[in-house]
């Protein structure tokens, strides 16, 4: 059961959502490459556009943001 | 004239405190005009700042001892801690010990990096020193310190130290242009982690989060210091949360007796909990409070739960 709201920005693609889980548990943009079985450049695609979705300076921030937006999993 | 002025010891005096810390600082290229700072801090590893890797798995890490690639072990965003593996062989250097008295506003420090030419230094100050905060980047950290000195962006990484040169700090930036330090105990906190384990595990609890925002009577009532509350809008299955009886609606008031502020406070509080900890959470149901048990489970990507 979920009680989630839309809210401005966009809500992040399943995608997305997969990329940013592994950049909070700090895994690199190969390690990322490798899980998801896409190239790092597409990684780096899928990050630029989560921090524009998400107006967020960092990947630490976009994470944060993430979160409070209940799309990410703590 | 053989007398020695004041301002000639005051210098010599600063040279000497910094090349003595030199040794201690690596450079990190990223890419042919960039570089970061970083510090050996105990055995093999050495940390810099998390986020400047941007997702890097290895670096070129120049040192007084030469270059090597070294691979990233471990990168904390909360806490904007990375962790390094400098080659075996090398001599082992003894982590910052904890040393007394903490940094207070006013003090003096020296900023101590490194590029890929050599030592990088400045000297500036403690503009702010508090107790332990939680950072906009949802971590935990030991005690808030924020610097004034003027420096460029190849210092990001570099060991602050007091004058008498105990390692204190490493230089991050913050918002709006400010220079924050993440004292070294919480560096040795995820440095600990990573010697212990080879790699830093990562709590999972297992529930996805919203604000909620109260009215001033509920808050009056529920005797709440902040707007706003986090609410669980999600329990992920198979998951810590689900074993605990976690469920949405549940407003989580307090881990451990310390009160939980917002979502972002839980975030940096379940961050800096190791794996396999227990906890008590005191959440608040249909407007009453009770108390849950929960134990955190190790975070693994097979648990990413992406999609929905």
């Amino acid at each position: 059961m979920n009680l989630i709201v839309q809210q401005a920005g966009g809500r992040l693609t399943s995608r997305e959502r997969e990329v940013l889980t592994l950049v909070a548990a700090g895994i690199s943009n190969k390690g990322i490459a490798r899980e998801l079985q896409v190239s790092p450049n597409t990684v780096k695609f899928h990050i630029a556009a989560i921090l524009e979705k998400l107006d967020a300076a960092s990947r630490a921030e976009a994470v944060v943001a993430a979160l409070r937006r209940g799309e990410l999993t703590l | 004239m053989n007398t020695t002025t004041v301002l000639q010891q005051w210098s010599r005096e600063r040279s000497a405190l910094a090349a003595a810390l030199a040794p201690r600082t690596v450079a990190i290229a990223l890419g042919r005009h960039r570089s970061l700072s970083g510090m050996r801090w105990r055995g093999p590893l050495a940390v810099t700042a998390a986020e400047a890797l941007a997702g890097s798995d290895e670096v070129l890490v120049i040192s007084d001892r030469g270059e090597q690639r070294a691979p990233v072990v471990a990168c904390d965003l909360a806490t904007d801690v990375a962790v390094l593996r400098l080659d075996a062989g090398q001599p082992l250097s003894p982590a910052p010990a904890e040393e007394e008295p903490a940094l207070a506003a006013g003090a003096g420090v020296v900023i101590v990096g490194r590029s890929q030419r050599g030592p990088l230094v400045g000297f500036g100050a403690v503009r702010a020193a508090g107790p332990a905060w939680r950072s906009r980047r949802g971590g935990a950290i030991a005690q808030r310190l924020e610097f004034e000195a003027a420096l460029d962006g190849r210092f990001e990484g570099a060991l602050v130290a007091d004058l008498a040169g105990a390692v204190k700090a490493m230089l991050v930036p913050g918002p709006r242009g400010s220079l924050l330090g993440i004292p070294a105990a919480t560096i040795d906190r995820v440095v600990a982690a990573v010697e212990q384990h080879g790699y830093l595990p990562r709590p999972y609890l297992g529930v996805r989060l919203q604000p909620l925002w109260l009215d001033d009577t509920t808050r009056a009532r529920w005797q709440r210091s902040t707007p706003s509350v986090a609410a669980v809008a999600g329990v992920a299955p198979d998951s810590p949360a689900q074993a605990a009886g976690l469920a949405a609606g549940d407003l989580l008031e307090a881990i451990d007796g310390v009160a939980v502020d917002d979502v972002e406070s839980l975030v940096a509080q379940i961050g800096a909990s190791a794996p396999g900890r227990r906890l008590a959470l005191r959440v608040r149901r249909g407007g009453e409070p009770q108390t849950l048990e929960v134990t955190l489970a190790e975070w693994r990507p097979a648990q990413r739960q992406g999609g929905r």
